[in-house]
């Protein structure tokens, strides 16, 4: 009973898996009995003697081996959502220059109104389209319809103060900056996929 | 050394990740590192190197399907094992021990012929005895012995207690005590 219990013990203190008290345990005991050291002996002597037995050297190159996985190897397939983001980010430079297309054709086309309501020209029928008050207050009133937060009637707010010096300045230099930037953070990641792909190209440093 | 290479070791979450989000170059980089471990493992198990490697591209490929699964931050050569000794398995299960021990052969490092063929002798008597083994019991011991996996790590990787682990080890290790022991005293 003893000898089975520090047997099995024995094992692990040759995997060095024992720790603490149980290790301490062990190794007192090797110390003094001779049968357990003997046992210690044939663990250590099969092990040598497996490691001793090396693979065949008829494996198939590395190159070919993962050439021939590659090859069987089924298309992963996307989830949904992955599809979905992927379409996204691809089309989000379109969907950018359509943004700031709008925003632009929307700010021409309200500039060209308040200039036609200044000079007088299109009279009744222009006035039908904009009510008689300051340039951008109809833009107002028509956002204004689907209740937008006090944070975007704020920002309206700017832009219904008439000023043309403004409406420039907004148009014409802040919207493209913005607009400028998003274009160029999108390149700067396609860029930095391309990158990181490219480098997948390359093998790896293997010892 | 190129200073853009860096160690495989290193580059292996990125290649992880990569792999998962579909780039079958970086699971290539994976299979490059693993393929000589993995087919030793099997290999240990069947016993024959073909067959071995065969089984190897069939758990690559496994675990390319089931990467979806892999947790990030736990270990990726853990989880291959285990794909590749539950294939092993399998196919032992199906093709009941398709081994022949003529097969195997091994690796001459030019001693002369007389020492050549006891060394060669006794390696065939160690596979043979690590064939004799039962399956489950295999696949503990080769993992144990030849690549080094903790107690923990070995329950981890077949999804058994490690008292189990100890358990199989310690019946494998009897059973070849018993068999290769004139072998031992070489």
């Amino acid at each position: 009973m003893m000898s089975e219990h520090v047997n099995r013990w024995l094992e692990a203190y040759h995997d060095d898996e024992l720790s603490g008290i149980r290790l301490q345990q062990v190794k007192d005991h090797l110390q003094v009995c001779k049968s357990c050291q003997v046992e210690l002996g044939k663990l250590e002597a099969l092990s040598d003697l497996l490691q001793r037995s090396p693979l065949p050297d008829r494996l198939t190159s590395p190159e070919l081996f993962v050439a021939q996985v590659r090859l069987q190897l089924p298309r992963r397939e996307q989830t949904r959502w992955q599809k979905i983001l992927r379409v996204g980010w691809q089309i989000s430079p379109l969907g950018i220059l359509g943004v700031w297309g709008f925003i632009q054709s929307i700010l021409i086309v309200s500039m060209v109104l308040m200039f036609a309501l200044q000079l007088g020209v299109g009279g009744d029928l222009i006035s039908g389209f904009v009510p008689p008050q300051s340039g951008a207050s109809w833009l107002n009133e028509m956002i204004s319809i689907t209740s937008i937060s006090d944070v975007s009637q704020f920002i309206l707010n700017i832009f219904d103060t008439g000023n043309p010096f403004l409406w420039i300045l907004i148009s014409n230099i802040i919207l493209p900056i913005i607009f400028g930037l998003l274009l160029c953070s999108w390149l700067a990641s396609w860029w930095t996929l391309t990158q990181k792909h490219q480098s997948n190209q390359q093998p790896g440093y293997i010892r | 050394m190129n200073r853009l290479m860096v160690p495989a070791i290193e580059a292996e979450p990125e290649w992880i990740i990569e792999a998962q989000r579909g780039d079958s170059s970086a699971f290539g980089k994976l299979v490059l590192f693993y393929r000589e471990r993995v087919v030793n493992v099997i290999y240990r198990m069947c016993g024959d190197v073909n067959l071995a490697e065969d089984i190897a591209q069939e758990a690559f490929i496994r675990s390319w399907k089931n990467l979806d699964r892999f947790k990030p931050g736990t270990s990726f050569r853990n989880w291959v094992y285990r794909i590749a000794t539950n294939a092993a398995l399998d196919t032992l299960r199906r093709d009941k021990e398709t081994v022949d021990i003529n097969d195997i052969q091994l690796v001459s490092n030019g001693d002369d012929p007389e020492a050549g063929l006891e060394r060669k002798e006794r390696m065939e008597k160690v596979q043979e005895s690590i064939l004799d083994l039962p399956p489950a019991c295999r696949g503990v011991l080769v993992l144990r012995e030849y690549e080094s996996l903790s107690y923990k790590e070995i329950a981890d990787t077949l999804d058994i207690p490690i008292g189990t682990v100890m358990s199989r080890l310690n019946y494998a290790r009897k059973c070849m005590l018993e068999t290769l022991g004139p072998y031992l005293e070489e």
